[in-house]
């Protein structure tokens, strides 16, 4: 009796102990200053440190995995030519740089993100990816006060506010998408030649990120834009049955309908407003969430004609060369081709490697995270062919948009095909 | 068990809770050792400990409810969001000072645990759980849904916390900050375990019809436990959202309060070391469950990152069932085994 009793007191003491020194490890100091050696072999002067905090095995997994991985893509191919090369302005000589990034998962939630954060801030990170808007929320302060730059996946609109010179946006906010989508509505119903004001009202899951469109300043844009805001009708994330909720509008006069959604959601609408007959009726306006192939698999013919907001080319579009460019790194690197994989290849990757490249020619080694900021201000303007998409923006203390253009796109026979031109997105500062 | 050589000589010395001159000696050396780590701790290790001690004081008052007094509540996190949320719209909409306000939420979110438990006077057990699972999600939708009030989507931004002149912005200084009312809160929550209160508690916990044959008035103690579970929840809130400086509905979720419950479960319910334990134990689990998924996206590149960080919330939970089957008295049973066997020996009993 007395040699299991050691047994379990030894096994619970190893257990605990190992715990605490993962834990403790985990702790660290200060990781070790990048090495400045001098090398003429073109051996790496350093490397940089990526610190990416999302949603892995959460409840929104689904859509933050595959853009996880497309956003690394681009690094992984630099690592495998042996580093970004470059020429070095403080050694006169061609250097290169190697990347390493460790991803945190916060499971799509605001809690775990201040131990994240300080855990792997002690490994000096250059900047951080935020692929999860919980974390963006949590972190934005934190971002700021340490002076810390950070790519952001689509959030609330609030976290740019007061002015965060730290923070650089990849997408739309989704209070963005909101107003983008109501300036569709108002210009689609003058189009129509119809008198007075269109009604529309907010129809998304009742949870923080279905309602995330609804805010104080797009419901004045609302305002200013002519339209009236109808009320709002919500459904569960799993919707099956939405006859009481379309019929409820169709009885208050309304005529579109938007908020966000995912492709399960997108597809149930659509469905049921083509089985109700209302789709002529209710303009539902998609999300640029679901504006791709999963919705389509999903919802098939019932979605021919419905429109929505677009931030990303097709992604079929063979005219635009840099979408064949990342369908074929997608492909090299077995990435899921999903919504916002472009968009991610494009902030994370070739134009993500070309800011850093610019910074390095311009400062030289070691990088600091305000060098970073300044280099990525000014790739506002890089160029990507046809399409203005997936630029890295912050929202600067004179023009409070992150992405500028959004596209109104259509499902016709199957696919997603633009349904207009790219448009700049309203100004959304707080009044 | 007492220590060895100590003997009780009135009421008073017989619920001391600090005996002997080792005890005192030992407490002095915790607390010294609590207060100095911010000149030696990473910020990481702060980080932890501030968490720990935040998600302490709410499961300490969960401890109050259904540890002590049998009352079993799914709704706790919902209760932490009302503290949250009345301590941001307190300071920013009403200017109130943090201290203030951290007294609003504590009252405010005991006086909504009030009503919600009224439904404990007729109800108990899993009845009353689904009733507490209606506040979580009734205080949910309210956070999300009352935008002039919460934010809706967006929450609401708050400053640091600040006492006087004095602004606790730095992670130190709201270190000590949380420390010191957590551990108000401690001493808080052990004496009211002391007192009528704790034993009118622990008597309807046990068989609530001979406690209110014996006089205890259930009406007014089960609401009292309600209270004073909710006001711990509420002062638990106020510290978190000035901690992190937002308040969003997305930060209280059934999850949470599951959570909370669990913390309990395996820190040993009806004891104040009891949620500790938990809180410890569960924290750490989970640290080690992030720690672990790079190492093992290390060692197996090819599993991808999906795998590595699953894997690990695996080992995780299979750690606390394993733990729940073979030490269901929670960790401070084993403790309190330890502490025995430590002062029995060498001798078995």
């Amino acid at each position: 009796m007395k040699r299991k009793t050691m047994i379990k007191v030894v096994g619970w003491v190893a257990l605990f102990g190992l715990m605490a020194a993962l834990v403790l490890g985990g702790c660290g100091g200060a990781a070790p200053a990048p090495t400045t050696e001098k090398t003429a072999s073109g051996e790496p002067i350093g490397n940089i440190f990526i610190a990416i905090v999302t949603d892995l095995t959460g409840p929104t997994s689904a859509d933050c995995v595959p853009n996880i991985l497309a956003h690394v893509a681009p690094f992984e191919i630099a690592n495998k030519k042996g580093g970004l090369v470059y020429m070095d302005p403080k050694t006169g000589k061609q250097e290169r740089v190697t990347f390493t990034w460790e991803m945190a998962d916060n499971q799509a939630q605001v809690g775990p993100c201040p131990a994240i954060y300080k855990r792997l801030m002690t490994k000096n990170p250059l900047f951080w990816i935020s692929g999860s808007s919980a974390s963006t929320i949590a972190l934005a302060n934190q971002f700021e006060q340490d002076k810390v730059t950070c790519v952001s996946h689509p959030t609330n609109l609030d976290v740019y506010y007061p002015f965060k010179r730290y923070i650089f946006g990849m997408m739309p906010s989704y209070p963005e998408a909101g107003a983008a989508a109501i300036k569709w509505a108002a210009e689609d119903w003058k189009s129509k030649g119809k008198s007075g004001n269109p009604k529309l009202a907010w129809f998304a899951m009742n949870v923080p990120f279905g309602k995330a469109q609804k805010t104080v300043e797009v419901e004045a844009y609302a305002k200013s834009m002519g339209v009236d805001i109808a009320g709002e009708w919500w459904y569960p994330p799993m919707p099956v049955d939405l006859t009481a909720e379309f019929k409820a509008m169709e009885a208050a006069g309304v005529n579109y309908t938007t908020g966000n959604e995912t492709p399960y959601q997108a597809a149930a609408v659509a469905k049921e407003i083509t089985r109700l007959g209302l789709k002529d009726k209710i303009k539902v306006i998609h999300s640029y969430n679901s504006m791709n192939e999963p919705t389509i698999e999903l919802a098939g013919d019932a979605l021919e004609g419905m429109v929505g907001m677009g931030c990303c080319p097709p992604r079929d579009d063979a005219n635009n060369p840099v979408m064949v460019t990342y369908q074929k790194i997608a492909k090299e690197h077995n990435l899921v081709w999903g919504w916002s994989t472009a968009i991610c290849l494009a902030a994370g990757g070739p134009e993500g490697i070309e800011i850093v490249k610019a910074a390095l020619e311009k400062r030289g080694w070691p990088l600091t995270t305000d060098n970073m900021a300044d280099a990525w201000e000014q790739m506002a303007t890089y160029s990507y062919g046809p399409a203005p998409f997936g630029v890295l923006r912050s929202y600067s203390s004179t023009d409070h948009r992150s992405q500028h253009h959004m596209v109104v796109q259509k499902f016709v026979g199957r696919r997603v095909v633009n349904a207009g031109e790219w448009f700049k997105l309203p100004d959304m500062t707080p009044k | 068990m007492l220590p060895c050589g100590t003997r009780s000589f009135s009421y008073e010395e017989d619920v001391v809770v600090v005996r002997t001159r080792a005890q005192w000696g030992l407490l002095i050396a915790f607390l010294v050792f609590l207060f100095t780590l911010p000149l030696y701790g990473s910020y990481y290790v702060l980080t932890l400990l501030n968490m720990m001690a935040i998600t302490l004081i709410a499961v300490q008052g969960l401890n109050l409810l259904t540890g002590y007094c049998g009352q079993i509540s799914v709704g706790q996190a919902a209760f932490v969001g009302v503290g949250a949320y009345i301590s941001a719209i307190a300071t920013t909409r009403f200017g109130l000072p943090w201290l203030a306000a951290l007294i609003c939420s504590g009252v405010g979110a005991g006086v909504l645990g009030i009503i919600f438990g009224l439904p404990a006077l007729r109800i108990k057990g899993f009845y009353l759980a689904m009733a507490t699972l209606a506040a979580q999600f009734v205080l949910c939708w309210c956070f999300l849904n009352l935008e002039t009030w919460t934010g809706g989507t967006e929450g609401i931004h708050v400053d640091d916390p600040s006492i006087g002149g004095m602004v606790f912005s730095s992670e130190q200084s709201q270190y000590y900050l949380i420390m010191v009312i957590t551990l108000v809160m401690m001493f808080f929550a052990k004496n009211i375990t002391r007192t009528k209160v704790g034993r009118a508690f622990v008597a309807i916990r046990d068989n609530d019809l001979a406690a209110n044959v014996m006089g205890v008035n259930l009406l007014f103690y089960k609401l009292l436990a309600f209270f004073l579970c909710c006001s711990f929840a509420g002062i638990a809130g106020s510290l978190l959202t000035h901690y992190l400086g937002v308040v969003s509905p997305e930060q209280f979720t059934l999850e949470d309060s599951v959570l909370y419950l669990g913390m309990l479960v395996v820190g040993g319910l009806g004891s104040t070391m009891g949620a500790v334990f938990g809180v410890i134990m569960v924290k750490i689990l989970n640290e080690f469950a992030i720690i672990l998924a790079p190492i093992l996206g290390a060692v197996f590149p090819w599993a991808g990152p999906v795998t590595t960080h699953a894997v690990p919330l695996l080992v995780y939970s299979v750690i606390i069932i394993v733990f729940l089957i073979f030490e269901p008295r929670g960790l401070n049973h084993r403790w309190s085994i330890f502490k025995s066997s430590y002062r029995l020996y060498p001798f078995a009993y």
